[in-house]
């Protein structure tokens, strides 16, 4: 296996046994940087701007999530049709 | 810069530049931890700290808390085995709440030489104890990330109704 999903799987692994005992919230936090670092590794290997795009608006919402008192859900929701935005024009 | 200045000023860092923090630095880094008070002087916390890259990236994979590639990790650790034989009852929770005192010290000067920290629990103590080959009295308790920064977050509100003054009303405000 490639080692930066190796790393991944690690990350998830951990995540895993962490999240028995955090706050509910860390989980989609936690799947939000895995889908985020999966995008990373994918971007360090081939330039992709879309991917790229959408790496950038997951970190930024990611750190908006964490430092400020905001709407969960939304932004989640935001970031899923940005996703679905890509998937159809990489499908079209 | 003045500590009420720091101490207002501080955030959680998540995103470090390259630029390497030098060994007297870390010292003079790590000796403020030390000088932070501790139950009954019983200094049962333990810092590990960890600069070489390749054990970052390491304990970066099994700590999900952890946002960013510091140039510097500190484990802070309880000795569980003094802090029994020698703290009396509630020893552990002591050191915990001693270590966390201490991670302020490192905290609020890391932050008057610009660089960055973030204190983290989100990490798996049972892989870090064997990545780093902890004997089973080190009980790792709470992970800081360290590096220069260049930008800081802004502050999260914070809320005023957790303050109570209680006094005999003749105090003017």
């Amino acid at each position: 296996m490639n080692r930066d999903l190796l790393k991944i799987v690690g990350f998830l692994l951990a995540s895993a046994r962490g999240l028995l005992e955090e706050p509910k919230e860390y989980g989609p936090l936690r799947l939000l940087e895995a889908a985020s670092r999966i995008i990373g590794y994918e971007t360090e290997e081939k330039d992709d701007d879309e991917l790229s795009t959408l790496k950038n608006l997951i970190d930024s919402k990611k750190l908006e999530i964490m430092e400020k008192d905001c709407d969960f859900a939304s932004i989640l929701d935001e970031i899923l049709l940005k996703y679905l935005d890509l998937f159809d024009a990489k499908n079209s | 810069m003045e500590v009420k200045e720091a101490i207002l000023a501080r955030r959680s860092i998540r995103n470090f530049t390259k630029k390497r923090i030098d060994q007297r630095t870390l010292e003079d880094i790590l000796k403020c931890a030390i000088f932070a008070p501790s139950a009954g002087n019983g200094q049962f916390w333990r810092f590990i700290c960890i600069t070489d890259e390749r054990t970052i990236e390491k304990v970066l994979v099994i700590s999900p808390g952890l946002h960013g590639i510091p140039q510097v990790l500190i484990i802070g650790c309880i000795d569980i085995k003094e802090a029994n034989e020698k703290g009396g009852d509630g020893a552990t929770t002591n050191a915990l709440i001693d270590l966390a005192m201490s991670f302020q010290n490192i905290m609020l000067l890391a932050f008057e030489m610009n660089i960055g920290s973030c204190v983290v629990r989100s990490f798996s103590k049972k892989g870090l104890k064997r990545l780093l080959d902890l004997p089973d009295r080190c009980c790792p308790e709470l992970l800081m990330s360290l590096g220069y920064f260049d930008s800081l977050p802004k502050c999260p509100p914070r809320r005023k109704d957790v303050i109570t003054i209680w006094d005999d009303g003749t105090n003017e405000s």
